[in-house]
C-alpha cells in the first residue's frame, strides 16, 4: 500500500491536527479500496464458517454468503469510482453495497458503508483518525437503518469497534493500522459477548453470525495493513456448493439470455474433465457455469437444446438433480396474462414478489402478481434485483411482498431508492404472501391496499417441513442432523424422521376451530403421490378441514403448509 | 290515482313487503330442462335450491314473457292511470326489453314508465320499496319513478360465490375469471352493478365473508343494508349482527335469494346490498 506522509497543510488532504504534531500518514481512495478488497476476500473465504453459524438449524439465507455477495457489488462499484480521491471512492462503495445488498446483513452492513462515505466526505485522503470518526458514522448508520435494533448483533459489535477506534486514534501520530488493531480486537471481544446479550444465540450455542462477519472483515483489513499477503491470495475452487451459488446468482442477475431452457445438473464419474465440459457447454448455449472435480461436476448452461446438454452429460456418467426451466415459456406465459386483463386493466397497484420453486412462482403468477424476484430463504435477492422488478412494473405505485423474514430488509431498501412510490408488506412466509396478494383491492390505491395485506398476512398460519442442517438444541427441542424439522411460523416446534410425520405433529398444535383450509405446498423434494397421501390423512384426521395439494417445486423444503 | 309499482321476481322482495307496500311481482321463469317453472308462483325457493343441488340438469333462467307483463298492465289499469315497472338490470336479462315491450303494445290508456334498475335482487328490492313509499306518498308518475332511479343509483351489490361452477355453467365470468388463477379454489367476491366485476378474493368462506363484509362497510353513508342467502341462513344472520354492530340505526333486510341469481351463483352464495345516502347521488 502507498502512503505519503502530511505537509502540514495537503491540499488535497484533510486539515492535520496538532500544528506542532508528528508526522501523520495519509492515505488515498486506492488505499481505501485495497484494505475493503482484502477485507471482502478475508470475508469469502470466511464465508462457509459463517454460514455454519445458524440460530436455527434449517437452509436458510446463509448470513455469510450475503455478506460476501454485498461486499463484492461494493468492490465492484468501488473499481468503478474512476478516481483516486477517498471520498470518491468510498461514494461508489456505498452505491455499489445498497445495490447489492442481500439479507438483513447485506443491508446493514451496506448502511454502515454509507455512513462511512458520509464520514469521509470531502476528504481525497484521511488519516487514521478520519477513518475511526467513519467508522463511528458507520456504526451510528446502520444503527439507524433497523427498526428494532436489538443488542448482541452486527450492530453492537459495529459500536463497540467504533468506539475502541475513536478512542486509539485519539492519540497523536496513532496509525490506520493501530487503529485497526484496536478495532479488530474489541470486535473479537464484542463478538465473544454476544451470546449474553441474546438469549436466542445463547440457547443455540452461537455467537452472532453477523457480528462475526463484521469481526472477519476487520481481521482480513488488517492483515493486509500488516503485508500478510499469504493470506489473501485468491480463493481456489474448493467448495462447489458455495461458488456455485456466487456463480450462478451472478448469471440470472444480470440480462435476458437469448437461449431458452436454464438447464442444471450433477454428473458423477470418473476422470471428468472440467475443461472440456466447459468447451462443449459453450457450443450450446451461453451463461455456461461448470465447477467441480473429476469425480463429480456440476454444470449450468442456457440452451436452446436442452437435450444436448443433457445427453452429453449422460455419456459423461450419472447425472443427478437435473432442472430444465423454460425461461422464455415464464416469460411468455407472463405477457399472457398481462394481456389476458388482470394487469394493468383491473390491479391499481403493481405487485412483486419474492418466490423460489417453479410452482409457487405459478401460483403468484396466477394469482396476478405483477413480476417475480428468483430467491427465498436459500437464496436472498439482492437490492438491485428487487429494485429491477419494481422498476419493470408498469404501475408507479407498487407493493413488494418479500416472503422470507431475511428479505424483508433488502425490499424496504429498494422501495427508498426507487423513483416510484413503494410499500413492502412484511410478510414472512409464502403463505403470507399468497394471503396478502389475495387481499389486493382493485378499488384501492397504494396506501390503503397496504394497509388491508399487511392485515391478511397476519389471516394465516405456516408451517414449513425442512431438513436440519447441523444437530442443536433450541428451545428445549433437541435436533438431530439430517432429522426433518417442522417451524411454525418460524418457530422451530417439531423434529421428526419423515416429513409428513412432521407435518402432522403440526397440525396437531396449530389447528383451531378457525382454521378451515389447510394448503400443502410440496417441493421439489417430494413427490405429489405422497403429498396426496398426507392430505387424505389430513382429512382423515380433521373431517372438517379443507385440504388443497399445490405443487411448490421450492427447494429444501417438503412442505410448505399454510393455515387459514 | 295512486300510481301503482310493478317489479319481478329477482327483486326477491319478502311476501309482507310486497303486501305491505301494495307492489305488483312479475315471476320470472326457471327451467329444468324441459321444466319450467313461474318463480314464486309454481316453485318455492327451497324447492328451487333442493333441486338445484341435486339435479344432473343445470337449470337456466328467462325473462318473464311479454305476455305476463301485458297481463299485470292491463289488469293494473282498471285500478290506476300510472304505473313505474321497475326491474332487473338489462346487463343481466331481457326483462326490461320484455316489459317494454308489453307497454308498447298496451291497448288501454295508462302510463307506463320503464326503470333500469341496473342492478338485481335487493339492489332492485330497495329500489321499489323506495318507488312504493313515493307512490303512497301520493307522489306522481315522475316523481315514483325519480325516487327508484335514485336508490339503484345510490345502492350496491356484492356477492360472494362458494364455487364458480355454477356461474360458469351460465357462461357470465370472463371478467372474473382473470382474477382466479387455475392453481388454487378462489372463492370471488363480485360487484354487480352495471356490469359484473371483479372486487375481492378469499380462500376460505369465512375470511370472504370478512372480506365481503369490510367492502360493503367502505362505502359512506350507508342508509340501508340488505343481506342475503340462498341456502346459508346462520350466514345472513351472522353478517346482520356484524353490521348492527358497525352501523347502530341502520335498518337491515334480510332476504332469501331467489333462483335466478341462485341458479347463476350456487347454492353457498351470499349478497350484500348497501345504499348510500341521498347526498352521495
Amino acid at each position: 500500500m502507498t502512503t505519503t506522509e502530511s505537509e502540514g497543510h495537503a491540499a488535497e488532504g484533510p486539515a492535520r491536527r496538532g500544528s506542532a504534531g508528528p508526522q501523520v500518514l495519509t492515505h488515498s481512495g486506492d488505499d481505501l479500496r485495497e484494505v475493503f478488497a482484502a477485507a471482502t476476500t478475508w470475508l469469502e473465504r470466511n464465508a462457509e464458517a459463517i454460514n455454519s453459524i445458524n440460530v436455527f438449524p434449517v437452509p436458510d439465507g446463509d448470513t455469510g454468503t450475503n455478506m460476501y455477495l454485498t461486499m463484492r457489488a461494493t468492490m465492484d462499484e468501488a473499481y468503478q469510482a474512476g478516481s483516486d480521491a477517498a471520498d470518491v471512492v468510498a461514494r461508489a462503495m456505498a452505491r455499489g453495497a445498497l445495490m447489492g445488498a442481500r439479507g438483513n446483513s447485506g443491508v446493514i452492513l451496506s448502511q454502515a458503508l454509507r455512513g462511512l462515505a458520509d464520514g469521509l466526505s470531502g476528504k481525497a485522503r484521511f488519516d487514521a483518525l478520519d477513518f475511526a470518526t467513519a467508522l463511528e458514522q458507520a456504526a451510528s448508520s446502520a444503527h439507524r437503518a433497523v427498526r428494532n435494533p436489538v443488542e448482541g448483533t452486527i450492530l453492537t459489535v459495529m459500536r463497540e469497534v467504533a468506539v475502541a477506534a475513536c478512542n486509539r486514534a485519539q492519540m497523536l501520530g496513532v496509525s490506520l493500522r493501530s487503529v485497526l488493531t484496536s478495532a479488530v480486537a474489541a470486535a473479537k471481544e464484542a463478538v465473544a459477548k454476544t451470546p449474553t446479550l441474546l438469549p436466542v444465540l445463547r440457547d443455540a450455542g452461537v455467537v452472532d453470525a453477523g457480528g462475526q462477519g463484521l469481526y472477519i472483515m476487520l481481521e482480513g483489513a488488517l492483515r493486509y495493513l500488516r503485508g500478510d499477503a499469504a493470506a489473501l491470495a485468491p480463493l481456489a475452487i474448493q467448495d462447489p456448493e458455495y461458488t456455485w451459488l456466487n456463480a450462478t446468482a451472478t448469471l440470472h442477475g444480470g440480462g435476458e439470455s437469448e437461449y431458452g431452457y436454464c438447464t442444471e445438473f450433477l454428473v458423477t464419474g470418473e476422470g471428468l474433465d472440467a475443461e472440456a465440459v466447459l468447451e462443449r457447454m459453450v457450443t450450446l448455449g451461453d451463461s455456461v457455469f461448470v465447477v467441480g472435480d473429476e469425480k463429480l461436476l456440476r454444470i449450468h448452461v442456457h440452451t436452446s437444446d436442452p437435450g444436448a446438454a443433457i445427453g452429453y452429460g449422460t455419456s459423461l456418467g450419472e447425472l443427478t438433480r437435473l432442472k430444465v426451466d423454460n425461461i422464455q415459456a415464464q416469460a411468455e406465459e407472463f405477457a399472457r396474462k398481462v394481456q389476458a386483463g388482470y394487469e394493468p386493466n383491473l390491479a391499481p397497484v403493481s405487485t412483486v414478489a419474492v418466490a423460489s420453486g417453479r410452482g409457487l412462482e405459478d401460483v403468484f403468477r396466477s394469482l396476478g402478481v405483477t413480476a417475480i424476484v428468483h430467491g427465498g430463504r436459500t437464496m436472498n435477492p439482492s437490492t438491485q434485483q428487487i429494485l429491477a422488478a419494481i422498476d419493470s412494473c408498469p404501475r408507479d405505485e407498487v407493493v413488494v411482498l418479500p416472503n422470507n423474514k431475511n428479505v424483508i430488509l433488502t425490499a424496504e431498501q429498494a422501495a427508498q431508492h426507487s423513483k416510484k412510490d413503494v410499500k413492502v408488506v412484511p410478510t414472512e412466509s409464502i403463505p403470507q404472501g399468497i394471503a396478502a396478494l389475495l387481499a389486493l383491492n382493485l378499488e384501492s390505491g397504494l396506501r390503503e391496499n397496504a394497509a388491508i395485506m399487511g392485515e391478511a398476512r397476519h389471516q394465516v398460519r405456516t408451517i414449513e417441513v425442512t431438513k436440519a442442517i447441523r444437530s442443536a438444541v433450541i428451545g428445549g427441542l433437541s435436533v438431530r442432523k439430517g432429522q426433518t424439522i417442522a417451524l411454525l411460523d418460524g418457530r422451530l416446534v417439531i423434529a421428526e424422521d419423515i416429513p409428513g410425520n412432521a407435518v402432522r405433529s403440526c397440525l396437531a398444535q396449530a389447528v383451531t376451530p378457525q382454521v378451515s383450509l389447510v394448503t400443502m405446498y410440496y417441493g421439489a423434494d417430494t413427490s405429489r403421490e405422497e403429498a396426496q397421501t398426507l392430505a387424505a390423512e389430513i382429512k382423515k384426521e380433521y373431517p372438517p378441514l379443507d385440504t388443497e395439494v399445490v405443487y411448490g417445486g421450492q427447494p429444501h423444503y417438503y412442505y410448505i403448509v399454510s393455515l387459514e | 290515482m295512486t300510481v301503482r309499482v310493478v317489479t319481478d321476481s329477482t327483486a326477491d322482495l319478502s311476501p309482507q313487503t310486497v303486501e305491505e307496500l301494495q307492489i305488483t311481482v312479475v315471476p320470472q321463469i326457471v327451467m329444468f330442462g324441459q321444466e319450467s317453472f313461474r318463480d314464486g308462483v309454481d316453485m318455492t325457493t327451497d324447492e328451487f335450491f333442493e333441486r338445484l343441488t341435486k339435479s344432473a340438469v343445470a337449470p337456466s333462467t328467462s325473462q318473464a314473457p311479454v305476455g305476463a307483463f301485458l297481463e299485470i298492465y292491463e289488469a293494473l289499469a282498471d285500478e290506476t292511470d300510472a304505473i313505474v315497472s321497475i326491474h332487473l338490470g338489462s346487463e343481466f336479462s331481457g326483462t326490461v326489453a320484455s316489459a317494454t315491450a308489453a307497454r308498447d303494445a298496451l291497448s288501454i290508456a295508462c302510463r307506463v314508465e320503464i326503470v333500469d334498475s341496473h342492478a338485481a335482487s335487493l339492489g332492485i328490492g330497495f329500489a321499489v320499496i323506495a318507488a312504493a313509499k313515493a307512490a303512497k306518498g301520493g307522489g306522481s308518475l315522475d316523481e315514483v319513478a325519480a325516487a327508484a332511479r335514485s336508490v339503484a343509483e345510490r345502492q350496491y351489490t356484492l356477492a360472494l360465490l362458494d364455487t364458480l361452477e355454477y356461474a360458469r355453467r351460465g357462461g357470465r365470468i370472463s371478467r372474473i375469471e382473470s382474477l382466479l388463477g387455475n392453481l388454487l379454489n378462489i372463492k370471488p367476491i363480485i360487484g354487480i352493478r352495471g356490469e359484473t366485476q371483479a372486487l375481492g378474493r378469499a380462500r376460505t368462506r369465512a375470511g370472504g365473508l370478512k372480506r365481503m363484509f369490510e367492502l360493503a362497510m367502505a362505502h359512506p353513508d350507508i342508509v340501508d343494508v340488505g343481506i342475503m342467502h340462498a341456502t346459508t341462513p346462520a350466514d345472513a344472520e351472522m353478517l346482520a349482527d356484524w353490521v348492527r354492530e358497525r352501523l347502530p340505526g341502520v335498518p337491515i333486510e334480510i332476504a332469501r335469494l331467489g333462483p335466478v341469481l341462485g341458479a347463476h351463483g350456487g347454492p353457498g352464495i351470499m349478497v350484500m346490498v348497501v345504499v348510500e345516502g341521498e347526498s352521495r347521488a
